[in-house]
């Protein structure tokens, strides 16, 4: 009987994930068993250290594929793992490889202060949020999709209220807690409405499926597909808290320990808004907006809407915040919206380069956000509040420190010169010369919205810079930072100049990512729908009707197809 | 269905749900007048022989007595789970019923329904619930089985749901001249026959939608003949799992695991008592 049996390859390509998830068990086995007499401090920075060999352990297997040599490989590294289930190539890898970064830093901000008991439990909770992240990435079909979401999510929520001695924690944590499995319950009824109106779970698959015959006419008339559209789009604006999803976002980013929110800011979102992006134009790009116009009804409008909304919300409320984190939690939210711009401009341009500022503008925001909240983490340390008033003075004690935040706050407002203003200018470029004239106006109000907001967010920035460097020192006086603080906020403003005085090789580098995977133009649509293990019965005669096109005959699960050579643009 | 079995069905539900409120104690835990018990048992009894002539046996004999043991059983455990004093036997009763019904899948040929049912409920929630109970209960009987809160919403409320469902098996019964298993039956069709008994055009695109949704593993190999299924029932159902989900499966797998742990790194109210704390550490030797 002929079976699907993954072979040693697939594993192979999973190596990172596989280490991870064992590291964390063998972290908490280590933390109940070797360590136990030991005090909570003392186990908090040893499993910490493991935990980044973890880390990096997994960042040395991504590279493992490539150093086994294996035959098939060359020629078979774009093509789909586990029947279809999981993608590798370029795109994974370096987007593995960079969540794995952010991660052995927000690890080494965790050993700041002792922040709870279990340690064990907190790391392995740390890499396996991390796992998830991973496979959300890769993920190429919606049951994946979904699981890896909650796998991520359903870790992040406990690593949110791990803080126990701090009620704000458990109501930080809660609060994720709730909105995150209404949102889940949402987006499951969304996929399963996708599943019942396509008969496949397999992205492309959808979108051959969906793909109309002559000109697109958006969901005119389709009231499942609108359902299941914006079904989708409240699972996935509350991962990337986008305006109408977003009150959790404030309560947990405040509440959580300050490296999870770290996390929460960075990892969570970039995995998530890359996924957004893959299910938008992979799967639902034939929905994407009628003929005529992309403000006809289609998805498009609505993730205007939303970006517009969410990038003026969060601007706003930002100027009101006093606590850092939270001002942080609200300018994340901010640059989601500008981010969804970004996302807008790859489906309607459909060329392949259009994500890569987007890849582009999620690096640079992660580097700056590991900083920002390091900062946080070390108020925290020394003076057990984080309230922006907390940082007067600091400039002027810390001039190495104090430098690098005020690079990390002006890229973050986007100032030319540093890595931030060329992450908006290549998204909003690219949104601009999407198209033709009749796009031109909706993006024109996007992108303009997006400066002004860039604007209003120099306000509430430059009240951390000026805390820091034009008030005198209040309270407490802070103690010098770790180590792990100070690589920290110097790494990711060394990004922030970097990128910023040399942006081409980050860019180069992800447009590459994007032309790889992002937007695939499925150009074997029979292999596609047949992988997906539906089994096709033959029809009578070839229909005309091209609108819901079959797959091939007798595929199935009894006939995997040969993995083809793919035009590899990559040269390693 | 002839309105004389509507006449009775509705006699059953307005019958029965009169002598089941007469039968329920009363809210404020008084008494009841022994008469207005003798009615309410002569009502529930009329109510239950019409119920009996509404009855249609199964046909083949050890199918049958199987049916009738296992429905029959579940019936009892279920009435019994009510009327048991001590919770922790509510409980067990209660686990009775869902083996009961999990032999109910069984004998229509669901297995996995069945394996998942006992897993399910037999195995997670009623050691839950059994966990509940001997950590909340206290001592001596509790107020509830004194007295019925609100029981004519209660009865009502339970005699509409049994009415909707007498009406849909009374609806549902196969007319004269149908098989059971006809294809052109539309009205309880299997996958493969969803074509054929919704009158369907081969090549149309509802008819491909149907075609790419029914995956090999919800077909019957003994009823259609056609399918290229890993195995049969459960087997095929494993076959797919394990082949071409096996990252699903074992992402669910990690998923319960890392909420597992989670939830005791969470749950725990006091820092754990560590042997540092408790007593002094040993001397280095």
């Amino acid at each position: 009987m002929p079976v699907n049996a993954p072979v040693l390859f697939d594993f192979i390509h999973l190596a990172p994930e596989i280490i991870l998830s064992l590291w964390g068990l063998f972290v908490v086995m280590i933390d109940v068993a070797l360590l136990r007499r030991r005090s909570s401090a003392t186990r908090g920075r040893i499993l910490g250290v493991m935990s980044i060999i973890g880390a990096l352990a997994a960042l040395a297997s991504i590279y493992l594929p490539d150093m086994m040599d294996l035959g098939h490989a060359a020629s078979n590294v774009e093509e789909s793992l586990f029947q279809g289930t999981i993608l590798g190539g370029l795109l994974v890898e370096r987007l593995t490889a960079l969540l794995l970064i952010l991660l052995i830093f927000v690890i080494a901000l965790s050993t700041t202060w002792d922040l709870t008991e279990h340690w064990g439990e907190y790391y392995a909770l740390l890499l396996w949020a991390t796992v998830g992240m991973i496979l959300l990435i890769a993920s190429e079909e919606l049951l994946t999709l979904f699981l890896t979401l909650e796998m991520m999510t359903i870790c992040l929520y406990i690593v949110t209220a791990f803080e126990k001695d701090q009620r704000r924690s458990a109501e930080g944590g809660l609060k994720y807690f709730v909105y995150g499995s209404v949102s889940s319950a949402l987006f499951l009824f969304g996929l399963s409405l996708l599943y019942g109106l396509t008969g496949t779970t397999r992205l492309a698959a959808i979108g051959l499926a969906l793909a109309p015959a002559h000109t697109s006419i958006g969901l005119v008339g389709n009231v499942a597909g609108a359902m299941a559209v914006l079904l989708v789009l409240v699972g996935f604006g509350f991962k990337i808290s986008a305006v109408p999803f977003h009150q959790w976002a404030p309560d947990a980013y405040e509440g959580a320990p300050a490296p999870v929110s770290a996390w929460l800011a960075t990892g969570s979102k970039l995995a998530s808004i890359v996924a957004l992006m893959k299910v938008l134009v992979q799967a639902l790009g034939p929905w994407a907006h009628g003929v005529n116009d992309i403000s006809s009804p289609g998805w498009v409008g609505i993730v205007a809407v939303i970006s517009a909304l969410t990038m003026t919300y969060g601007n706003f409320a930002a100027l009101a915040q006093k606590n850092l984190k939270r001002m942080l939690a609200y300018s994340s939210i901010a640059h989601a919206g500008y981010m969804l711009v970004g996302v807008l401009a790859v489906v309607v341009g459909a060329g392949k380069s259009a994500a890569g500022p987007v890849l582009f503008y999620l690096v640079v925001y992660s580097a700056a956000n590991i900083g920002a909240f390091s900062i946080a983490a070390w108020l925290y340390r020394d003076k057990g509040t984080d309230q922006i008033e907390d940082l007067n003075g600091l400039g002027l004690k810390y001039p190495i420190l104090g430098m690098c935040v005020l690079l990390l706050m002006l890229s973050l407002i986007g100032l030319p010169g540093l890595a931030g203003f060329w992450g908006k200018f290549f998204m909003f470029s690219e949104a601009l010369s999407q198209g033709d004239d009749r796009h031109k106006l909706t993006f024109l109000w996007l992108v303009g919205l997006g400066l002004m907001n860039s604007v209003i967010s120099a306000f509430y920035y430059v009240r951390v810079l000026r805390a820091m460097f034009l008030r005198p020192s209040t309270g407490r006086p802070l103690q010098a930072p770790t180590l792990t603080i100070r690589l920290a906020v110097i790494g990711s403003a060394a990004v922030a100049l970097i990128f910023g005085l040399y942006p081409q090789p980050l860019s180069t580098e992800t447009d590459a990512m994007a032309e790889s995977r992002i937007f695939i133009t499925p150009s074997r649509p029979a292999e596609l729908l047949s992988v997906s293990p539906v089994r096709v019965v033959p029809r009578p005669n070839a229909s005309d009707d091209t609108r819901l096109r079959a797959g091939p005959i007798g595929g199935g699960p009894s006939a995997p197809p040969e993995p083809t050579p793919v035009p590899d643009s990559r040269a390693k | 269905m002839d309105i004389f079995e509507i006449v009775r069905a509705i006699a059953v539900i307005v019958l029965g749900a009169s002598g089941t409120w007469l039968l329920l104690p009363h809210r404020h835990g008084r008494i009841k007048p022994a008469r207005s018990t003798l009615v309410g048992v002569v009502l529930s009894g009329i109510a239950l022989i019409c119920l009996a002539t509404l009855w249609k046996p199964p046909t083949t004999f050890l199918a049958g007595a199987f049916f009738y043991l296992f429905a029959l059983s579940s019936l009892a455990g279920a009435v019994l789970t009510i009327t048991s004093r001590n919770p922790v036997y509510s409980a067990l009763w209660f686990a009775a019923v869902v083996l009961s019904t999990a032999g109910l899948f069984l004998l229509s040929g669901a297995q996995f329904l069945a394996a998942g049912t006992i897993i399910v409920y037999a195995g997670a929630i009623i050691v839950t619930f059994l966990f509940v109970i001997m950590l909340a209960q206290k001592e001596g009987r509790a107020t509830y089985d004194r007295m019925a809160r609100s029981p004519g919403r209660a009865t009502a409320t339970c005699f509409l749901l049994f009415w909707s469902l007498l009406y849909a098996l009374i609806a549902l019964k196969t007319p004269p001249g149908l098989k059971p298993d006809d294809a052109t039956d539309s009205r309880l069709a299997r996958g493969s026959n969803l074509l054929i008994a919704k009158g369907i055009a081969p090549n149309t695109p509802e008819a491909s939608v149907v075609h790419r949704a029914l995956s090999p593993t919800n077909r019957l190999p003994d009823i259609d003949p056609g399918t290229t299924a890993l195995g049969r029932h459960v087997a095929g159902l494993g076959g797919t799992l394990y082949t071409d989900h096996l990252v699903t499966v074992e992402l669910v797998g990690a998923l319960l695991f890392a909420a597992l742990i989670g939830a005791i790194a969470i749950a725990t109210p006091k820092p754990p008592i560590r042997p540092v704390q408790s007593n002094p550490p040993p001397p280095a030797s």
